[in-house]
């Protein structure tokens, strides 16, 4: 009973906070906002056919793998380098945090000014320097648009994938990697045999949240490209601000929120399927 | 999940964002969408000056944005904690309308003009439906802006025609400098532009009985023009947006630009401060003169408190302090729309707009031949009401035909057909019998 008790109140806030608005949402799914008439399925049957949806979620699941393929690899090459001791180490661990404090707006607002071709110096630089031949801007083109931004959001969310990283690397005990060094074993497979399996309960966490909140991030992208050009950056979290408040919608616009959330929700129980959630696994 | 907030709300009719007076003064709520900071300071300035002249009105101004208004808006109309008033865009002001959530302000507006004559293009665009449904406030009408040490000295300037516009362009582009900027992300700021010139070209979204007329011979000549001026504009257009377009015209690499005024105000601190003017838009032989234009107006939420609301509105429009309020809340962009305004000695006098009369007076001579989509003379002489502008304007479908003509390289017929499917769609309207 004391225990119950101790957890109503959380119950209850995720009640009134989560579970009504998102009931609250179905029945908004199944009607015409307008004239408030009751449309059944018409929303969902427009979405899986006629719409784009199909399209977004495609862009949404390229978005969110390039995110977190490109920022675990740059995290832990990060925590890596910043295993070694040199001069300037605290100041650089210090540094590398700013990306990630920044505000979206401050991030997009500047990359914007970085990648223009008319005013930016990121472009009169390389061509200056002889590095490319003419200016390019990969958020106008739809082929490199999306890449763009998860390379921008990598910029971003990278320091705190190292920043976890780092701090687990200080919990593997020396005497390991001295030991594999005397087995002869080089830099690659120190990091297999005793950096990995160090890190690889933190990264099935970090995979997880890190796939549920990139999949869900609309500001950067809509700063950045407001879903274009052409669509090419039109994930499913833009399409439903796009469909909501553009199109005005919001009928059309919550049966996508819907379906995200069932999607999402079905990835979660998917991913605790994995044998270090499960009884006896390493995070029983 | 994210949207539930915004759905949520009791289906309650809509009331006040202020208290009813009782024994106290009248509260009033309004809300404005003019993000700029000096916009929002002299918003606040002035309903200041009102509330300390007005014992027995107080009002309170709350900035919103574009971008999100519709939604607070809504949200805010369900649950009945509206504002009493809001300041708006004649699209904008149908869509409502559409909704059977505003008040009949013609006898406001009726005062109005005939204390300071207003002028009936100002009124015509909240006209329908046997009512009034938008006091108009200030205008803003596209001109085609350029530098005079530049295009105005290239061998055709001032053009007289497309070809001549597109040859003085070409003049001046090259080496990181574009004789003009055309927009080409999916923004109102790109539809802004295509719009102005299917004016010229005598070209239309809807036809002369409300439905989709926009795959047409006239439109295609307008892709196709638009097509060939991209050329002369940064491609980084596509995905640009208003502040890009001020930083290339006030850094000098964009020379000519058609739109609206408002980077005027900091032209002044740039090297270029004297090197503009502007010329009416060129249009095309055959075509017709003219721009695009906006009235802002006010909508009316509260019906109880509408007397109130409307002292508050002509206390703006008030000879002191209609011109001084404009001039100083966005100069040489915000246009008076009575006489008096016109005439008034404060609006004129202002350092920016005194610096670049000539460029302000071209804006109200351009103004006779301003139009906006779904108000032009064959939907005005058919007496049509079409609600559906505020979804046209809002969905930026005519930037997204922009974008399938230069970013996708459409054929500008392609583009007008994938326009005209898009549409209709989009709508809910069927091709013109016009067609």
């Amino acid at each position: 009973m004391v225990g119950i008790a101790l957890v109503a109140p959380a119950i209850l806030v995720i009640l009134i906070a989560l579970v009504l608005p998102f009931i609250d949402a179905i029945r908004a799914s199944t009607l015409n906002r307008v004239t408030g008439e009751f449309v059944g399925l018409e929303h969902y049957l427009w979405l899986f056919t006629d719409g784009p949806f199909w399209g977004s979620l495609r862009r949404s699941l390229l978005w969110t793998v390039g995110n977190l393929v490109l920022q675990g690899a740059a995290g832990i090459g990060v925590a890596l380098l910043l295993q070694w001791h040199f001069r300037g180490r605290d100041a650089i661990r210090t540094v590398i945090l700013l990306p990630f404090v920044v505000p979206s707006a401050v991030t997009a607002i500047t990359w914007r000014w970085l990648l223009n071709t008319t005013y930016g110096p990121l472009n009169s630089w390389l061509v200056d320097f002889g590095v490319i031949a003419g200016s390019f801007n990969p958020l106008n083109d739809p082929l490199t648009a999306l890449g763009g931004v998860v390379l921008i959001n990598t910029w971003r969310w990278t320091p705190l994938v190292a920043l976890v990283v780092f701090a687990v690397l200080q919990t593997i005990p020396r005497e390991e990697y001295e030991a594999a060094r005397m087995e002869g074993a080089g830099y690659l497979r120190e990091f297999w045999h005793v950096t990995y399996p160090h890190l690889s309960n933190s990264l099935a966490v970090l995979g997880l949240l890190g796939f549920l909140l990139t999949f869900n991030i609309f500001d950067l992208v809509w700063l950045l490209t407001a879903g274009g050009p052409v669509d090419a950056t039109n994930t499913l979290a833009v399409l439903i601000y796009d469909v909501a408040f553009a199109m005005r919608n919001i009928g059309r616009g919550t049966a996508i929120s819907v379906v995200l959330f069932v999607l999402l929700f079905a990835f979660v129980i998917g991913y605790f399927q994995q044998e270090e959630f499960k009884e006896g696994g390493q995070f029983e | 999940m994210a949207l539930a907030g915004c759905t949520g709300g009791q289906d309650t009719d809509s009331d006040s964002g202020g208290s009813t007076g009782g024994s106290g003064p009248i509260q009033l709520t309004y809300w404005h969408q003019e993000a700029p900071p000096q916009r929002q300071a002299m918003f606040e300035e002035f309903t200041e000056r009102f509330n300390a002249e007005h014992d027995d009105i107080q009002v309170e101004v709350q900035g919103q944005n574009w971008g999100s208004v519709f939604s607070k808006l809504t949200s805010a109309l369900e649950a009945g904690n509206a504002p009493d008033f809001l300041f708006s865009l004649p699209a904008f002001t149908m869509d409502f309308q559409a909704r059977g959530e505003l008040v009949d302000v013609t006898d406001i507006v009726e005062d109005i003009n005939s204390e300071h004559d207003m002028y009936q293009s100002a009124i015509s665009p909240f006209q329908y439906q046997g009512g009034t449904w938008g006091i108009p406030m200030w205008d803003m009408v596209f001109l085609n802006h350029y530098r005079t040490d530049t295009l105005g000295q290239t061998s055709v300037w001032p053009p007289q025609n497309w070809d001549e516009w597109l040859q003085a362009s070409a003049e001046v582009t090259g080496d990181g400098q574009y004789g003009t900027v055309m927009p080409a992300s999916s923004t109102l700021w790109t539809t802004e532009n295509i719009y102005t010139l299917m004016i010229n070209n005598d070209s239309y979204v809807y036809g002369p009985d409300g439905n989709v007329m926009f795959d047409t011979p006239e439109t295609v000549e307008v892709l196709d023009f638009y097509k060939q001026m991209y050329e002369q504009s940064s491609p980084d257009t596509t995905s640009w947006s208003w502040g890009e377009w001020e930083t290339s015209i006030l850094r000098g690499t964009a020379h000519s630009t058609i739109g609206f005024s408002s980077w005027m105000r900091r032209l002044v601190d740039t090297e270029f401060a004297d090197d503009f003017s502007a010329i009416p838009q060129p249009y095309p032989e055959g075509g017709s003169a003219g721009s695009i234009h906006y009235v802002n107006d006010v909508m009316v939420f509260n019906e109880e408190k509408k007397d109130a609301i409307g002292t508050f509105i002509k206390w703006m429009h008030s000879e002191a302090i209609y011109g001084d309020w404009l001039a100083k809340t966005e100069p040489t962009l915000y246009l008076p729309v009575t006489k008096t305004g016109e005439e008034s000695e404060d609006f004129w006098n202002h350092p920016v707009v005194s610096q670049y009369e000539p460029s302000v007076r071209a804006q109200f001579e351009a103004l006779p031949d301003a139009r906006i989509y779904g108000f032009r003379d064959i939907h005005v002489e058919n007496d049509l009401y079409i609600p559906s502008v505020g979804l046209l304007e809002s969905s930026n479908v005519l930037a997204d035909v922009v974008q399938e003509l230069v970013v996708n390289d459409r054929t500008p017929a392609e583009a007008a057909t994938w326009g005209q499917e898009t549409m209709q769609e989009l709508l809910g309207l069927e091709p013109s019998s016009s067609l």
